[in-house]
């Protein structure tokens, strides 16, 4: 059993990882706890969700809930963010407050409360080796998860912009006097952020095949603030790793412990977790920060 | 005249910073801005790149307004400006450091630019795929000049580059600035260390609490006497 809750526990944590990638970039670069990430995304997924039932390409679908999500929070961050990024920690969170609020009632004017059935097309078939289960499924979303992971590291490590949005999450002055324009570039990071929190939020989807309005912030934004809280602030790693680690953990607790009271025994582990190691795995990031 | 500052006034909320400056730099010379702790140095240069807005006054280059611009469209237009207390990136690699200081530039020389840089500080080339925060204070100071270098700059600002530094390393950083004014480039340095920086330079201008107090050709500031007794130790 012990090697079906490892896969289970990847599985979930790399769609963890995806939602707190762009979480966690926004924080390491701008110290702000973006409580509307789940929300943002959240709209993106009901997009996708709307154009599979238009009888859209599943890729299509999901194209198109990425693209909301990007436009989405270029728009928050340029009129909601960008106007308050230097008045302290407090204001900017409120506004991030008010974003995931809007964010919601949109979601609550179109789509109502109520919990749709989420298909993406890809058949729940199984196949065991040995004792262990796989979902085709979920071997779908653990490829596409560790896939877009890579890709995104190597977009940071080899590319010009990923190159400057390194830059930019250590200094924003200096980076800017390297010639960055920091503005478009934070948009970016925004936008990219949003785009892959929907491929997160309908790879959750499909694992439970539903979705309704509770996926943005109960599963998005607290999930993807656990994760880099576990992982370390302000880190594609430490963001991945967390996700992970999340994943395995509540893998486990459902396996061995209670699947009924699983999200306590998981706030209880993470309470405990905070308390002995509270820079997380991958702490160097921000106390390097000039 | 490269670059004119003209009644330049700058504040931090009430505190005014800057009062009334007026400053210019001549093409190909080096320009270095003396003043004591607070004196508003790094005040200048920032609102130069752009990095803070003035409260009233103009700064031209090349018969442009400046002080409208964003810091990266300054950048592009060929200033570079090297900031006080070695900001290297610490995360990234010397390498990382020097690619990212070519931001603005299309050509394809980039990698030329770097090599050179390694081939000339070989201890910057062994330590090429380190981060750079790893390094001794004296290899920041020349990586961050060279950082700077990256984007061809017209006009080089430099902020105390030898801060901090030991004796041996700051005759280093000095020689560095002094072979980039042969190659052509204009520096505006600003300077603690005054015997040093009028030793090089061709002119000077003293800074005291926001205002400009002197302003001569670096071998008259180095003769007269005030500025011997308040800048020179006596
Ligand atoms: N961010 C800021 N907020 C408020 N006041 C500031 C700020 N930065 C600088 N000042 C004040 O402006 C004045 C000029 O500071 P500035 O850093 O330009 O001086 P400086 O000549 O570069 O000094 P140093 O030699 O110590 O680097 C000082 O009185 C300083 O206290
Ligand atoms: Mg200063």
């Amino acid at each position: 059993m012990f090697l079906q809750y490892v896969i289970n526990g990847l599985s979930i944590g790399s769609v963890y990882a995806l939602i707190a990638i762009g979480y966690n970039m926004v924080y390491g670069i701008l110290e702000l706890l973006n409580f509307a990430h789940g929300d943002v995304y959240a709209v993106g997924c009901f997009v996708t969700l709307a154009l599979i039932g238009l009888k859209q390409h599943v890729v299509v679908a999901i194209l198109g809930g990425m693209m909301a999500g990007f436009t989405i929070n270029l728009i928050v961050e340029r009129f909601a963010y960008r106007p308050v990024r230097f008045s302290g920690r407090v204001t900017p969170t409120i506004s991030a407050v008010g974003i995931a609020y809007i964010m919601r009632n949109i979601i609550m004017k179109i789509w109502g409360p109520e919990t749709y059935p989420f298909n993406i097309g890809i058949k729940a078939s199984y196949f065991t080796v040995g004792k262990v289960v796989f979902g085709t499924l979920q071997i779908y979303i653990l490829l596409i998860a560790v896939a877009l992971m890579i890709f995104i590291s190597l977009l940071l490590k080899r590319t010009k912009m990923g190159q400057a949005v390194v830059s930019i999450s250590q200094s924003i002055p200096t980076a800017a006097l390297m010639g960055i324009p920091v503005n478009r570039v934070i948009a970016m990071v925004y936008g990219v952020g949003a785009a892959l929190g929907v491929v997160g939020g309908v790879l959750f989807c499909a694992y439970y095949e539903s979705i309704f309005l509770g996926i943005g912030f109960m599963l998005g934004t607290m999930k993807a603030w656990m994760s880099s809280i576990v992982g370390g602030i302000g880190s594609l790693k430490g963001a991945v790793m967390g996700a992970l680690i999340l994943g395995l953990t509540e893998s486990f607790v459902s396996g061995y412990v209670s699947t009924v009271y699983r999200d306590a025994y998981v706030w209880g582990v993470f309470i405990l977790f905070v308390l002995i190691k509270p820079q997380g795995l991958f702490p160097a990031q921000i106390s390097e920060k000039v | 005249m490269l670059l004119e500052v003209k009644g330049l006034s700058v504040k931090y909320g009430k505190i005014e910073a800057l009062k009334d400056v007026s400053l210019s730099v001549k093409e190909g010379e080096l320009t270095t801005l003396l003043g004591a702790n607070g004196a508003g140095k790094t005040t200048l240069l920032k609102t130069i790149s752009g990095l803070l807005k003035p409260f009233a006054g103009e700064i031209v280059y090349l018969g442009r307004r400046l002080d409208t611009l964003p810091t990266d469209a300054v950048v592009r237009a060929g200033i570079s400006h090297c900031p006080e207390g070695r900001k290297v990136f610490p995360r990234q690699t010397v390498y990382e450091n020097l690619k990212i200081g070519a931001y603005t530039r299309r050509d394809g020389e980039v990698e030329k630019d770097i090599e050179d840089f390694f081939a000339k500080f070989p201890r910057l080339g062994e330590r090429r795929n380190q981060r750079a925060g790893h390094l001794s204070g004296g290899e920041q100071q020349m990586l961050v000049i060279c950082r700077a270098l990256m984007s061809r700059p017209k006009l080089l600002l430099l902020d105390e580059p030898s801060m901090g530094l030991a004796p041996f390393v700051v005759r280093e950083v000095f020689a560095l600035i002094q072979e980039i004014h042969r190659q052509g480039v204009t520096i505006l340095l600003v300077e603690q260390n005054a015997k040093m920086a009028l030793k090089v330079a061709d002119k000077g201008y003293i800074l005291e609490v926001g205002r400009v107090v002197a302003e001569d050709s670096a071998r008259n500031l180095l003769a007269s006497e005030t500025v011997r007794k308040s800048y020179l130790g006596g």
